[in-house]
């Protein structure tokens, strides 16, 4: 059983860099083989958003997207998510509108190490 | 004996956290791993003497360190260091992560 990194992403895309040192660093972990959790709460629920289409900046929703499918695990909190009018069906197909007590206590329980990713 | 990596994401100008680090890390070994502003702890001898001082390994991210326009090859008592390595420091060489 792989060994699992779990990162919790507490900025928004564009606006920090947080999400994208969340995506390098994620993406260099799955590549060795570990196993790769994010959680995101606070601003960092707008990552998952389906539809983002910035200009000038990486696109974090299509980084994800191209991570979940090399096995990443992505949860978000449900309640920053409604408090940012992110509802379900919203979210880019694959990632989950989930709950801090269920998903992250998940991911905390079987991760080796636990990294914080916000401002 | 405990080996602690902290990793900071902010200016030293916007919050120094030397001394959280230092309250935090007790007799452990550490090492210190810097994302994003927090290159500028390295950048500025000042703020790296202290680290080296205190005995803390450093490890700077290169991107990091370019995208601000310094030199991402060699700092004195500074490893530059690519995402891979990152990854090697948090998931084999440190007993403990701690984000600040």
């Amino acid at each position: 059983m792989a060994k699992e990194l779990t990162i919790l992403l507490n900025s928004g895309p564009m606006m920090c860099m947080e999400p994208n040192t969340a995506v390098k660093l994620a993406d260099a972990a799955l590549k060795k083989g570990y196993g790769v959790n994010l959680f995101c709460y606070g601003e960092g629920v707008l990552s998952i958003k389906k539809g983002q289409a910035p200009k000038r900046f990486p696109n974090v929703g299509e980084d994800l997207t191209v991570l979940m499918d090399k096995g990443l695990n992505i949860a978000v909190c449900e309640t920053c998510s409604h408090a940012r009018g992110l509802h379900p069906g919203e979210e880019i197909e694959g990632m989950k509108i989930g709950s801090l007590t269920k998903d992250l206590v998940q991911y905390l329980d079987r991760t080796h190490a636990f990294i914080t990713l916000g401002r | 004996m405990t080996n602690v990596l902290f990793t900071l994401l902010k200016s030293p100008f916007e919050i120094n956290e030397l001394r959280t680090m230092e309250v935090l890390a007790k007799e452990n070994n550490r090492g210190v791993l810097l994302f994003q502003d927090a290159v500028y702890y390295v950048t500025m001898e000042r703020f790296r003497t202290e680290l080296l001082s205190n005995k803390y390994a450093i490890f700077a991210l290169r991107d990091e360190l370019a995208a601000r326009g310094f030199d991402n090859t060699s700092i004195e008592g500074v490893e530059i260091i690519d995402y891979d390595r990152a990854v090697d420091l948090i998931m084999e060489e440190y007993d403990r992560v701690v984000s600040l």
